[in-house]
């Protein structure tokens, strides 16, 4: 029993139990809380993959903005609305069975997965830093598609705004 | 030479043509258009006809009218001995028709739509005998038939005519079923339909057993065409269709289109004794039968019909026995007389504003002496008198039953001989002779003798009465009718065949034809006995034979009932409505579910729309497992 | 362990699927789809570090950008269902029906 193990174990948990009580709790409140704890998992996953700045940026944009825009959003509406009086919908054995399917699916290929592993492990140690190592090639091989992303994001504004404008 | 052939049947198509897409505008002069026609018709046939007397014989194929490869079928005219002979009597007899419907139809509101049908219907009558393979020949045989029930229905607001018209079609189509069949024998054993292909290697490809079926199947063709037992029930009702027609189709051309065929196949015929045998015994119970209803009849235009039925019976024994020549002598002969009788019988109808029952006229031979006199030669002929026309051909006819060895077909037709000239002159005596039945009835009708277009070509088929049979005698030792037909359809060459004293032939036929002019005038003119006692005494018979034997009804139940049955309960109700229109409705069932299915899925609900889109992930994906697996 | 982080990752995206599908409030599928983007990255972070191209973090970065901007224009919409109907119920949208 490493350390590692352990430690994964943990984080394991973390995420994965965050995400079950996303789905079960009934306040809506109580679920972005759950979400929080399930990105924090999440992190400490990535810390484990030794990608400490993509850690970050998880904790920063998703636990840090995303969680906030929605607790804002569910700010402006009325308690009582929010946690209607059904949790579920009425086929949500269904729901719960094609997620078991999915769920099988993806692990028997998650399993028969038959990778190159002669480079595990060497991002790191190459680069020297994983900021420099993500920076080397975000610039330089991907620069179009950052300057695209970064259109995209305009544009999910221009969305937003459009949608909630009163006239257009 | 080639061309002239052509015209011949090129000029009624013509006619037909002008007349049928030009009707609107030359209305006035339809009748003279289809005259003329058929005049030029008769012209351009004059030279040929007269070659061919001299010995020649014309062969020409115009075009390939179907190419098959192995099996050609051309579209060629023949003239030889046989067609000459009936090509004379279709265009002249036609042509005297034509230009006595002028007069007969005047002021009929169809009267362009009849000629342009009569027009056609000549021409498929050339097209028929012309012709100079079976499938054109049958071409034709379908296109008379076509114009015989367009003609017979003429007045067709009428329903007892389009009824008639019908009847004639389905009964017609029977036979050509037949027809049909004993061709596709033909052209499977010969591999071609042309009479030079078939008939010189008869003897090589058929045996006497295949030539049976081919004979029979044809005869069953003649049998529907020539109205001979059973397929005869259409012909008396042709009658409603005007007189001119009745004279020109069912009487001198279209019903004699059988007699032809089978004279025409004589070689498949010589080759089956059992197919000639049942065509001579047809044709003999035909004539018996039919002149035993003629006995009792009263409408002048039945009596006729059923005249021709007899004597077509008399031309089938011709053919039926093996004297061909005889048979289509007969054929010539009754286009003159029995054509002039039913121009004749026209004329009377003419006068008599379209009345033609014997029991209203009586006497008119002081009101219409041409006609009179016309009918009464006409008569004389049908009789077997000398020296008129009929006489020599039936005479022929009767003395090759016996010379061939069938001696109860002479017998049965010495006995009809018998009925037909006492039936005959009964019809001429009660109509032209004594008294006005019904008092002031021409005055009323202003009963007149008929205007010259329908006279003068009632005189010349009289004056052809008396002098058309002449070719029938014996001039320097051979009788020149015999050795011209001859050329083309030679007698049947049998073992042992009989000479019968030809003068005691011939004084028996003409005493028992002056029997029945005798009895006739006996019961109608000197009345010791009347017809009425006679029918009293006879009760149970002259009902049978008044009622046709009943043959109409017989049909009816027996035939008619059956197969409207099957068709409403059975065709109708089960295949039609339960099995076809279900089959068509399961479809349309289908889609409605299918529709149905499609429509519940569209529930509106999104967390729906979540399950199929996983439903469909998880589906690829277990694809994707299944090929790694 | 390849076979464990893929693990981890797998069973994120099923419960976030499962989460879409199944519940009733409009904000908590939002929260399960989040849940779906962060299973399928953290793959992506996991083959990074086994193959060893820092690749698979940058495609990380775009996927969190779009993730985010996705989630912008989902709480527009949900603002919107609140004005038109008061009640972010999914089943209470159903004009899509006729």
């Amino acid at each position: 029993m490493s350390v590692e193990i352990v430690v994964f174990a943990i984080l394991a948990i973390l995420a994965v139990g965050g995400g079950f009580g996303i789905i079960v709790t009934k306040n809506p409140f109580r679920a972005a809380m759950w979400m929080v704890l399930s990105f924090i998992g999440s992190a400490g996953i990535f810390v484990m993959l030794d990608a400490v700045f993509i850690a970050m940026l998880q904790l920063i944009v998703y636990a840090g903005a995303i969680t906030v825009m929605i607790v804002i959003a569910m700010y402006t509406m009325d308690k009582l609305t929010l946690s209607s009086l059904k949790r579920f919908n009425n086929q949500a054995y269904f729901g719960a069975l094609f997620g078991l399917g999915i769920l099988l699916d993806f692990i028997v290929i998650a399993a028969k997965l038959k990778i190159n592993t002669a480079y595990m492990g060497k991002n790191l140690s190459i680069a020297g830093s994983n900021v420099k190592a993500i920076g080397d090639v975000l610039f330089k091989s991907y620069l179009l598609p950052f300057e695209i992303t970064a259109i995209v994001l305009l544009i999910a504004l221009f969305g937003a705004v459009a949608l909630t404008k009163k006239d257009l | 030479m080639k061309t002239l052939v052509l015209l011949i049947i090129i000029w009624p198509l013509i006619g037909f043509l002008i007349n049928g897409l030009f009707g609107k505008w030359t209305k006035k002069y339809a009748g003279v258009i289809a005259a003329s026609a058929l005049g030029l018709s008769f012209l351009s046939a004059v030279y040929p006809m007269w070659q061919v007397l001299l010995g020649n014989i014309y062969d020409y194929v115009y075009f390939m009218w179907m190419p098959f490869g192995k099996i050609n079928i051309p579209f060629g005219l023949r003239l030889d001995s046989l067609s000459t002979v009936m090509l004379f009597v279709v265009t002249f007899v036609s042509w005297m028709i034509h230009i006595y419907s002028n007069g007969y139809m005047k002021g009929d509101p169809g009267y362009a739509r009849y000629f342009t049908y009569l027009n056609l219907f000549v021409f498929s009558m050339l097209l028929l005998i012309l012709g100079d393979n079976y499938l054109l020949m049958f071409v034709g045989w379908e296109g008379v038939g076509l114009c015989s029930y367009l003609l017979i229905g003429f007045w067709y607001d009428k329903k007892t005519a389009s009824d008639a018209g019908e009847k004639a079609f389905v009964v017609n189509r029977i036979g050509d079923a037949g027809f049909i069949i004993g061709v596709l024998f033909i052209l499977f054993n010969f591999h071609s339909v042309t009479y030079a292909d078939v008939f010189p290697f008869v003897h090589q490809v058929l045996t006497p057993e295949t030539a049976t079926i081919i004979g029979l199947a044809l005869f069953l063709g003649a049998m529907g065409k020539s109205a001979q037992f059973p397929l005869y029930i259409w012909l008396t009702d042709a009658m409603e269709g005007p007189t001119p027609v009745s004279s020109l189709i069912h009487a001198a051309t279209m019903v004699t289109a059988g007699v032809y065929m089978v004279a025409r196949s004589n070689a498949i015929y010589d080759m089956s004794p059992i197919a000639m045998e049942v065509v001579a015994s047809v044709g003999a119970f035909t004539a018996f039968y039919a002149a035993t209803m003629a006995l009792t009849h009263k409408d002048i235009k039945r009596i006729l019909a059923y005249s021709t039925l007899s004597q077509l019976g008399y031309m089938f024994i011709g053919v039926g026995v093996g004297v061909y020549w005889a048979g289509i002598f007969h054929l010539m002969t009754h286009a003159f007389f029995k054509g002039l009788l039913f121009l004749g019988a026209g004329a009377v109808m003419h006068s008599m504003r379209g009345l033609l029952s014997t029991d209203l006229m009586g006497g008119l031979r002081k009101k219409m002496p041409q006609t009179a006199v016309l009918m009464v030669i006409a008569s004389l002929a049908i009789s077997g008198i000398p020296p008129f026309a009929g006489f020599f051909s039936k005479d022929a006819i009767l003395a090759g039953a016996l010379d061939m060895g069938h001696p109860i077909i002479w017998i049965v037709g010495e006995i009809t001989a018998f009925m037909t000239a006492f039936y005959m002159f009964r019809f001429v005596f009660s109509v032209f002779y004594g008294e006005e039945k019904v008092p002031n009835l021409y005055h009323e009708l202003h009963t007149h003798e008929a205007p010259k277009v329908m006279t003068i070509p009632m005189w010349v088929l009289g004056v052809l009465s008396i002098i058309g049979g002449w070719v029938g005698l014996h001039i320097s030792g051979e009788i020149p009718i015999e050795a011209f037909i001859a050329r083309t359809a030679p007698t049947l060459e049998i073992a042992n065949q009989a000479h019968y004293s030809e003068a005691l032939i011939m004084g028996i036929s003409v005493c028992i034809g002056l029997l029945g002019i005798f009895t006739a005038w006996v019961i109608y003119i000197k009345k010791w006995i009347t017809a009425d006692t006679i029918a009293n005494t006879f009760r149970p018979i002259y009902t049978l034979l008044a009622n046709t034997y009943y043959a109409d009804e017989f049909v009816y139940f027996f035939i008619v009932k059956p197969f409207w049955w099957v068709s409403e309960y059975f065709l109708w109700k089960i295949v039609d409505v339960k099995i076809i229109d279900a089959g068509v409705d399961l479809f349309g069932w289908i889609s409605k579910r299918i529709g149905w299915l499609f429509r519940t899925l569209q529930t509106g609900f999104v967390s729906h729309y979540a399950y199929w889109i996983s439903i469909g992930v998880m589906l690829l994906t277990s694809l994707y497992l299944i090929r790694i697996i | 362990m390849l076979a464990a982080y893929m693990f981890v990752s797998v069973l994120l995206f099923a419960i976030g699927a499962t989460g879409a599908m199944i519940r009733r409030n409009f904000l908590i599928v939002l929260m399960s789809l989040e849940l779906m983007i962060n299973g399928a990255g953290m793959s992506l972070i996991v083959m990074s570090y086994y193959i060893g191209n820092v690749s698979g973090q940058v495609m990380f970065l775009f996927v969190a950008a779009v993730a985010a901007s996705e989630t912008a224009v989902g709480l527009a919409i949900v603002a919107m269902m609140y004005k038109n109907k008061k009640s972010v119920d999914i089943n209470d949208f159903t004009t899509l029906r006729k």
